[in-house]
């Protein structure tokens, strides 16, 4: 008879080994679940792998693909991504920092070994130095601009909020805006597109006033589509009257937020133009505004490349002889005198074990390579 | 017999093990690690608003990003003129470098100047060379996850349909072809390009875009995979064939142009449709930065290597020999001129 130990069985290898799932498929909580129609997620599940489901597709892989699909290489893309200078100086320290050195080095020549030392030690240092030096003060300044875009998008709704019946009044006023166009703008999920023109029409359908209108928009707290990017400002003289009205932009940088305002206004102008060539023309010209946009975000992450350029060499220049020091024992200057003592001092070591081993012990002599 | 066998599943260690973890509350974040990160983001944000607002916000930024609004990958641009600054400050101190001799610090200079025209060059071609590679490596990427797979699918549909149109409004006469080829020469160097660097928009279909619209004017290889058989035969008709097939090429290439210049490129069509293919926004907005530094990676790469790695191994020994050289030629004319 022959009687298992109860708890050698119910380790997962042993259980494999064991034969018990084949034996019994039922008694397996995930083969349960798939043959009795059960969500097989339940429990231990060797099918999911820590990922989101639906955000791996299986197939045949070859090693790049592998490489591609890595967890550090998704890490280094997404850093590549988000912040530029960081990931060059990031793969600047790999291979200014470490493989550089090490083939300066390892290369043969042994006359200018002083040189290459010093060679290896300017490339250290340029690598640290580059990649601390950008880390720290370029990624700040990337997850500043991301601050950036993303208020300008908080800022929307509380100052749509803050805005005045009066100041809605202006802004309709001021674009010339038609029962039609605020129809086709307004966001209300009460509201369909005719009831809303209902409403900004008196009965001989005659456009009501701008205040009234901006009275309704307010009430049933629709938001005109471009309204959301800005507030308006009054500028006042002396006498407190008004000079002109101005559309401020409170998240945008300004340069950026006349843009988005153009584009806003292209693109309701292709909405309501019929002419072919017309069109065409209007799609340049926001895709042109579209690039610029994304030419200035480009700036804004990389010009802090050139600002840091000149202080980070400097640093790299001051960082060298520390290197040489402390990694490489190396001091400029010094270390002629201190190589040839160095060699002296060991060319006797070596000469005193050639003496005791050659004396006392004739067999390893055989071993002692590169002797010859 | 075996004992064992006829236990239930129910008092399976892993089993109970797995109920217990589900059961268990989770545990809260550690304190100091939320302190640090909350920390930083409120730095980040006073960055944002006192440093990053009003610094960029000038004629400056507005600019450069004009000039380079039309750049497939601006990032070099950057890395190169920064190097540009870096090296040039490395020659303004060796040229200022007292404890040097005049000659050989008028020499290392050069030197230096010659080794960052040299790097800059060579990068600049690298990635040039490298780019319709790395086109594919990024589609390759993006497919391996099945959100960026569709979204690969939708520009390529977008892309194509964009074509077709393109096509049909030039027949019709909507879109007029205002590009003007100078001579054969650059008709030529046209096609080539073009032929190098075609487009596969169809899956079923292995001819690239291009190809088509020469198969549509009647200029067709046996293999549809080899460019460059028909870069020669292209080649051979512009040399040597009718004013008509002639034309109806000139066409192709007109009609390409226009479609290269209205492709959407992936990070736009992440941007701007990819709600369509992600619903999760968290993950829309990780594909999105992945994308994106996938593409900036390659001049990244390639910028790095050269400059930081394959340049300064190989160039610096040969140019140390000639400037020592130099200087040697230079005592002999020294001695030569005294006696």
């Amino acid at each position: 008879m022959n009687i298992k130990p109860l708890t050698s069985e119910f380790t997962h290898k042993r259980r494999l080994k064991s034969g018990y799932d084949s034996e019994h498929p039922d008694r397996n909580v995930r083969n349960y679940a798939l043959m009795y129609g059960e969500n097989n997620t339940r429990g231990y599940n060797v099918n999911f792998s820590g990922k989101l489901p639906n955000e791996s597709v299986t197939a045949a892989k070859t090693l790049m693909e592998k490489i591609m699909d890595s967890r550090a290489f998704n890490w280094l893309t997404g850093f590549a991504g988000e912040h530029n200078v960081a990931a060059a100086s990031l793969i600047a320290l790999f291979l200014a920092g470490g493989l550089r050195p090490a083939i300066t080095i390892s290369l043969p020549g042994k006359k200018d070994l002083e040189d290459k030392i010093y060679a290896a030690g300017h490339s250290m240092a340029s690598g640290v130095i580059g990649f601390g030096f950008s880390t720290l003060i370029t990624t700040p300044i990337d997850s500043g601009i991301k601050f950036i875009y993303k208020d300008a998008k908080k800022m929307r709704k509380e100052d749509y909020d803050k805005l005045t019946v009066k100041e809605l009044a202006d802004y309709i006023r001021k674009n010339n805006l038609t029962p039609e166009k605020i129809a086709d703008k307004m966001e209300s999920d009460k509201l369909s597109k005719e009831d809303i023109l209902k409403q900004l029409k008196d009965n001989s359908g005659n456009p009501i006033s701008h205040e009234k209108m901006a009275q309704f928009i307010k009430d049933n707290k629709g938001q005109i589509i471009p309204l959301k990017k800005f507030v308006i400002k009054e500028i006042k003289d002396k006498n407190g009257n008004v000079i002109e009205t101005k559309v401020l932009y409170p998240g945008y940088l300004k340069i950026v937020a006349d843009k988005v305002d153009k584009v806003n206004e292209l693109k309701h102008l292709l909405a309501t133009t019929t002419d072919i060539m017309e069109k065409e023309n209007l799609m340049k010209q926001i895709k042109n505004l579209e690039n610029h946009m994304k030419g200035i975000d480009t700036t804004m992450h990389n010009i802090s490349e050139w600002a840091i350029a000149i202080p980070r060499a400097m640093l790299t220049i001051a960082l060298i002889p520390p290197i040489l020091k402390y990694v490489f024992h190396v001091e400029k200057g010094k270390s002629a005198n201190k190589k040839a003592e160095n060699n002296t001092t060991t060319q006797t070591v070596v000469d005193a074990n050639k003496a005791i081993l050659s004396n006392s012990m004739k067999a390893f002599k055989e071993f002692t390579g590169g002797d010859k | 017999m075996n004992i064992s066998h006829n236990i239930s599943p129910k008092f399976n260690t892993q089993y109970n093990y797995n109920l217990d973890k589900r059961c268990a509350k989770p545990q809260p974040q550690t304190f100091t690690g939320m302190n640090i990160s909350k920390g930083y983001d409120k730095f980040c944000e006073e960055v944002g608003k006192h440093f990053c607002r009003p610094i960029f916000d000038n004629f400056v930024v507005n600019k450069l990003g004009y000039t380079i609004r039309n750049s497939e990958n601006a990032v070099k641009h950057f890395l190169a003129v920064g190097s540009v600054i870096t090296s040039g400050m490395y020659m303004h101190q060796t040229y200022t470098n007292k404890k040097m001799d005049k000659d050989r610090r008028a020499t290392l200079t050069v030197n230096q100047g010659f080794t960052l025209l040299l790097s800059t060059l060579g990068a600049y071609t690298l990635d040039g060379s490298l780019k319709s590679w790395w086109k594919k490596q990024h589609e390759r990427y993006l497919r391996l996850n099945a959100a960026g797979n569709s979204a690969w699918d939708g520009m390529n549909e977008m892309n194509s349909d964009m074509n077709k149109q393109t096509i049909e409004k030039v027949a019709k006469g909507e879109t007029k072809l205002e590009m003007t080829i100078k001579d054969d020469k650059a008709l030529n160097k046209l096609v080539k390009k073009f032929i190098k660097s075609d487009v596969v928009l169809d899956k079923n279909s292995k001819m690239g875009i291009f190809a088509e619209k020469l198969a549509d004017a009647g200029i067709k290889v046996a293999n549809p995979e080899d460019k460059n058989a028909l870069i020669q035969k292209c080649k051979s008709i512009i040399a040597t064939g009718s004013a008509e097939m002639k034309e109806k090429i000139a066409n192709a290439v007109k009609t390409e142009n226009i479609v290269r210049k209205n492709f959407i490129e992936i990070n736009d069509y992440l941007d701007k449709y990819g709600e369509q293919h992600v619903v999760d926004k968290s993950m829309l907005k990780r594909l999105k930065i992945r994308s994106k530094g996938f593409a900036a990676l390659r001049s990244i790469l390639v910028f790095g290597f050269v400059y930081r790695f394959f340049v300064p191994l190989a160039v610096v020994k040969p140019t140390n020999l000639l400037c020592d050289k130099y200087l040697e030629y230079k005592k002999q004319a020294k001695q030569k001129n005294a006696v």
